[in-house]
């Protein structure tokens, strides 16, 4: 009996791990390889629909190799890990700086 | 033989075109052939002998479409309007550095003092940049009539210093062009480049004499 209980409880919070992804208003992303003002253009182009002000919410800072987003709505690491990846990088952590379980 | 543009037109429009887009866009031969999904890239170059010029969109990260134009007055005049595929082959990335591998497939029609006809352009190009250190190669086919000429270049530049994401960059050049049917000498021009936001500019003088400028804008 203990077992099944166990059981079920760990698969309660395997279902319940799943179920929660994070979520966020601001991030710093780690991308590795970005050298070039190519690259801060890249950024703001492909996070631009998930931001208000490009210029401004995208800041690319080539020496320390990170972008920090404040978007205009709460999005999930797989949409930053595909933004990254439109811009040709890969994005090696995100930090939320703001954030929220969903 | 394929006809892109009926006799007359070819000459006159694309000449016409050519001249409006290289007016306003001069070039850099090294620009990314791909640049970021939804990327538009505009760049020419100009030199008394010579010019090339490329319009070209990126569907995503690894491929673009092109369309380009060359022209070599030294190889007979000619002249050529291809239009094409380009692609990322492989991108390492280290933390402070980046390698790329491309390649494209480009084709279209030309014409120079002995006659005209289909051309076919691959490209293959390497390169290898960090924020202070950036080399290239690159070699570029001109399949046509029975003719299959390559050309080569290979550049070396460094940034003097480093500058702020929103400030002028500032990077100096050496390049080395060698395409025979243009000239059998290497053509050695060392520039300086400035890149502010989305501009690229290039000014240079060969060491055979000869100005040197480019301009690369990107959306």
């Amino acid at each position: 009996m203990k077992f099944i209980i166990f059981i079920a409880l760990n698969l309660l919070v395997q279902l319940s791990i799943a179920a929660t992804s994070t979520v966020g208003k601001t991030a710093k992303v780690d991308v590795p390889g970005m050298v070039c003002q190519m690259c801060v253009q890249g950024m703001k182009k492909n996070f631009s629909s998930v931001v208000n002000n490009p210029d401004n919410d995208v800041v690319v800072d080539l020496d320390q190799k990170t972008v920090t987003v404040k978007f205009n709505t709460e999005v999930t690491e797989e949409i930053i890990k595909e933004k990254v990846q439109d811009a040709g990088y890969n994005a090696a952590s995100i930090l939320w700086i703001e954030e929220k379980k969903k | 033989m394929l006809i892109i543009y009926p006799p007359g037109v070819y000459n006159f429009l694309m000449n016409k075109i050519l001249i409006l887009v290289t007016s306003f866009f001069s070039y850099t031969l090294f620009a990314h052939p791909v640049i970021y999904k939804g990327g538009a890239v505009y760049q020419g170059t100009f030199m008394p002998m010579m010019h090339k010029m490329r319009v070209g969109y990126s569907l995503n990260s690894k491929f673009a479409v092109v369309a380009n134009s060359n022209w070599f007055q030294e190889a007979g005049s000619y002249q050529d309007y291809t239009f094409g595929v380009n692609a990322l082959l492989k991108r390492w990335l280290a933390n402070d550095s980046q390698a790329n591998v491309y390649t494209g497939f480009h084709a279209g029609q030309y014409k120079d003092d002995q006659g005209d006809g289909n051309v076919l352009s691959p490209f293959l190009m390497a390169d290898w940049e960090s924020r202070d250190h950036y080399t290239v190669f690159q070699t570029k086919g001109y399949i046509y009539d029975d003719q299959s000429n390559f050309d080569y270049t290979f550049r070396y530049g460094f940034a003097p210093f480093r500058a702020g994401m929103r400030d002028l960059q500032t990077w100096l050049i050496l390049q080395a062009y060698y395409y025979k049917p243009q000239s059998s000498k290497l053509l050695v021009t060392p520039m300086i480049r400035f890149f502010y936001r989305n501009v690229l500019w290039e000014v240079g003088y060969s060491t055979r004499g000869q100005s040197y400028l480019t301009l690369m804008i990107h959306y």
